[in-house]
Parts: C-alpha cells; structure tokens; sequence
C-alpha cells in the first residue's frame, strides 16, 4: 500500500525536510551561541557565509512542507475507494490511530513553516541580520515538530491495511459522539454563523485600528487566529449542510470530494493562506523598531495585512455565496 | 602618507583581514595574512608586490568580489565584508568599477554594448544609459569605435574601453588589477592621464602594479608594498 506515488512524495519530502531541518537545528545552535557580528573571527565569518546557504535551503523546505498538507489532504481522500467504510478522508484517516495525528501535527507545520518563511523575508531585507537569533530559534523550535510529523505519519502509511474496516465520516462528525469533532458538529448553526461573523467584525476592527495607529498589530494576530477557529467550526457545523443540501452531514473532508467539486478546496485554501499571513504581522511587530528593518517592516506588515484581509474576503465571499445558493433551509 | 593606521576613520578599512584559499587541505595557501589598512578617499592608492604576494586577493576583497577568511572591511564607517549577499550586490555595483587584468570584454558584442552592459542590472532607461555610455566612450577618445566589435580593438583602444565600462554606474571607487600589464610605455602614460581625470572627478583608485612607471608616478598618492600575504610598508 505504501508504494504508491502520493505517498512515496510525502514520505520523501518528510525525510529530506527532517534531514535538513536537524542539520539547520544545528546550524541554528552555532547561530544562538556564537552570532556575534562585532567580530572577524573565523567562527563568525563563516556562520555569515553557511546562514546564506542554510536559509535558502530551508526556505525551499518550508515551501515544499506547505504543499505537502495539501498533498496528505488530496492522498487521504483520493485513497478513500481502497478501505471498507471510509466515504472520504475520514475513513482513510481512520484506518489506524496515526492518521489524525499526522494531519494535525502536518497542519501545525503548515502554519510553523508560513511563520518562518515570513520572518526569513523580512530578516533577508534587514543589512545586519536583524532577526538571525529568532530565525534559528524557530528553527530549533519548528525541527522537533517536523520530525514528529514525518514519524507520525510514516507510522501512518505503514499501518495501512487493506482488510481493516474503518468508520466513515458520519460516526465521527455528529453531535452523538463525544470529542471535538462531534462538538464542533453539535454547535448551534445559528450560533456558529454568528460567531463567524463576530469574527470577522473583530478582524476587521483589527486591521482599521492597525492601519490607522500602526501599532497592535498583536491583535490582528490574535484576530486571525480567532477567525481561523470561527472559519472551521462554521465549516463543520453549518456551512457543510448548505454545501450537501443535507441537515445533518458535518463532514469537513468530504467537502474536498470530486462529487461536490472539490469545493472544501475553495473554503480551506483560502481561509489557512489567509490565518498564515494573518498572524505574522504580531511576530513582526516586535522588529518594527530595528533600525535595519524600520523601512522594510512596516510595507511588508502591510501587505500581510492586505493580503489575509483579501484572502479572508475570498473565504467570506464563498461561505455566503455557498449559503445564497443552497436548496436547504436552516432558518426561517 | 595617503594610507593610514586602522582606526583613523579613511575610505576604506582593513582589520586584521586574512583569507586562505583551500582551507584546511594540503594546498592550503595563505593569500593574504592579518592585513590592516586605511585608505583614504579621493587618492590614488597602489598595492605593489612580486606574483603572488596577496595583491589582487586584498583587492578583490576591497571590491567585495570575495570575503575575508577572517577580519573585516569596511566602507564609509559601514562594514560591508559581512553584508548578507544580496546588500553586497547592491555594494558592488554602486560603488566599485573594476579594470581586470585581461579587461574582459565580451567578445562579439560592440564597445558600447560592453560598457552599458554593468548598467543593465539598474534597469535605466535605455536611450539615457546609451546617451551615458557614448559620453564615457568620447571622454576616452572611443565615441568613434562604440559601434565596433569589441575584438577589433587595439591594446590601449581595449583597456579603454573597460575603463568606460568601469565608470557607467558612476561609481566611487575604481579598482584596476594590473592595468598596465600588457602596455607599452606610451600606452601607460595615457592610462596614467586617465587615472588623474578619475582623481580629479573625485574617485579613489585602487590599483596593483608590477610596473614602476605606476608606482613610481607622481600621481600616485601612496604605494602599499606586499609580500606573502603580508603589508611590508606603505608610502607615500
């Protein structure tokens, strides 16, 4: 079962980022310990000379780790046909015990690996290494949790078998069942799109009160990751009847189905592009007084706010669009 | 004394640099050992010394064209030798102009062609860095060859040429490695007049020279004199 060329990619890309990112963690311990940029001395140079190298090599890992997620998602519902019980994702990931783990711990290296580019882009427009200390702090940081998902998953694709009989989506996303799919599958539609909207208010008073005073940016993050929760549970809870025309189907993955043309494609990629951009400008803010990077942070704080505000628009845009254009009625 | 201790604040500032090629191997070379210099705007500096003496590293390592093992560079006060590559780019190309030893011109381009071709980078607007290339090139006596296959040129028309290549992002500093190395003597005291028009525009010079008539011109404001890696003395 392993042998097919998702999962073969998936297993490559895991490997090669763990292998580069415990090098760079190592890298990264030279980087805490020795960055002094006051000195000549050789140990200096030639960390100046490696972080160049180091950095761009990580960046391409990074990146390849972003369109890893979406792979995993893609393989788990396409390898859906193959197991007994499983109607989407849900069941392919339901084959063993390692298969939520994986998604979540490749979700946490998704928004990880987006933190780490951003800060990459803005330490590269600084002259003196502004944030090179942080940069490989994260490094430290984001190795463990890469190493992990890779683990995590191949214990995963190992442990697929094609005789096991798994559950389908509809045992796991209902409000009978306990845990917090079937919590987030219970909440009140109302309360859910309510929420939503809250959210959306609360990011909007966010990003003018930024714009206006340049200053917490904190709270947009915070705002971000407020409406990341909010997107999901609405997803779960409300938004997916409307997508199915059906009361009671919560399922979020078979939403990533062909039948419903690929449609959890439009709500997903735009709603986790929007919370990766949407919660760096906190983490940047606290370089905006760096005299290297006083011109470069502001512009790019800048267009990471326009751009998650225009991806969450998009998000926005297709849950009401979704909702206008539905044959179910939930209200009224 | 054009050339100063380290620490009076000139132009340009070595400390303690070194660079060693093939680090850590056999044919590990020392090309250049603990080197502390200052070098003052506006003047003409000349790095003297016997083939392998460490010259045209220490120049390369001026012009940002490669970095220190260990020590540092300074520019203006700004250290440069550890600016991240891309700020280093930046460095180069607005502030050095370099004259190599062979010249390097791209063969089968025209002269003027050869000397916008620095300026490509900046993205001017063409007509204006043509109109800048021909003003170089008659500054030189070569506004009538610009439309000339670079390899039709003669020895002196040649270097010439790759000075007004140096000079099309207007830059600081010009470095020269070994301009007169293949020169006839009428040849070099043209070179010589040319470097006192970079003088007298504000420019430093930086060059390397086997060749007394160089060093041991008037025009040269100070002479640093190398050996194995080494800066055995500087003149004035």
């Amino acid at each position: 079962m392993i042998f097919q060329a998702p999962i073969l990619a998936l297993l490559l890309v895991s490997a090669l980022s763990g292998a580069t990112l415990l090098w760079a963690a190592g890298f990264g311990v030279r980087v805490l310990r020795q960055w002094d940029l006051e000195s000549g001395s050789r140990a200096q140079l030639e960390l100046e000379r490696r972080t160049h190298l180091v950095s761009t090599l990580l960046a391409f890992v990074m990146a390849v780790e972003l369109f890893a997620l979406l792979l995993f998602v893609f393989n788990a519902d396409r390898m859906a046909v193959m197991f007994v019980g499983a109607m989407c994702a849900v069941g392919t990931l339901n084959v063993n015990a390692w298969g939520f783990p994986a998604l979540y711990l490749k979700i946490a290296v998704f928004f990880a690996a987006s933190l780490w580019l951003i800060v990459d882009a803005a330490d590269s427009r600084g002259r003196d290494y502004p944030m090179i200390r942080f940069k490989y702090g994260l490094v430290i940081l984001i190795a463990p949790l890469v190493l992990a998902a890779g683990a995590a998953e191949l214990a995963y694709f190992l442990g697929l078998k094609a005789d096991v009989i798994t559950s389908c989506c509809s045992k796991l996303f209902t409000p009978q069942k306990a845990g917090l799919a079937a919590e987030m599958s219970g909440f009140d539609e109302k309360a859910a799109l309510m929420l939503l909207g809250g959210a959306f208010a609360a990011l909007a008073l966010a990003a003018a009160l930024w714009w206006k005073s340049r200053r917490f940016a904190a709270l947009y993050s915070i705002a971000s990751a407020f409406l990341f929760v909010a997107g999901l549970t609405a997803i779960v809870s409300t938004v997916s009847l409307y997508v199915y025309e059906h009361p009671n189907h919560h399922c979020p993955f078979c939403l990533l189905k062909a039948e419903y043309g690929y449609y959890g494609y439009l709500l997903y990629v735009p709603l986790f592009a929007a919370t990766a951009m949407g919660i760096a400008p906190g983490v940047l803010s606290l370089y905006e007084k760096t005299e290297s990077l006083a011109l470069a942070i502001p512009g790019l704080m800048r267009r990471l706010v326009a751009g998650s505000l225009a991806l969450y628009a998009v998000f926005g845009v297709v849950v009401i669009a979704t909702i206008a254009t539905s044959r179910l009625v939930l209200f009224g | 004394m054009t050339t100063t201790p380290a620490g009076a604040g000139g132009m340009i500032e070595l400390k303690d640099v070194t660079k060693l090629y093939n680090e850590g191997r056999p044919n590990e070379v020392r090309a250049v050992a603990g080197a502390n210099l200052v070098v003052e705007r506006d003047k003409v500096t000349v790095f003297k010394g016997p083939s392998g003496s460490g010259k045209t590293t220490l120049l390369s390592i001026v012009g940002c064209l490669s970095r220190p093992t260990t020590g540092r560079v300074l520019l203006d006060g700004e250290l440069v030798s550890g600016l991240p590559e891309r700020f280093l780019t930046e460095v180069r190309r607005s502030t050095f102009g370099f004259v190599f030893q062979r010249f390097n011109l791209v063969r089968g381009l025209t002269v003027i062609d050869n000397v916008m071709l620095p300026a490509y980078p900046l993205a001017p607007p063409h007509a204006e860095l043509r109109e800048r290339a021909l003003a170089r090139l008659d500054a030189l006596g070569l506004a009538g060859k610009a439309e000339m296959p670079v390899e039709h040129l003669s020895g002196g028309e040649t270097q010439r040429a790759a000075i007004a290549r140096a000079l099309i992002n207007d830059p600081k500093i010009v470095i020269a490695d070994e301009p007169t190395a293949n020169l006839d003597t009428a040849l070099t005291e043209r070179f010589l007049e040319i470097v006192a028009e970079l003088r007298a525009e504000g420019r430093t010079v930086l060059m390397t020279s086997h060749d007394p008539r160089i060093w041991q011109s008037d025009l040269v404001d100070a002479v640093v004199e190398m050996r194995d890696g080494r800066i055995v003395g500087e003149f004035a």
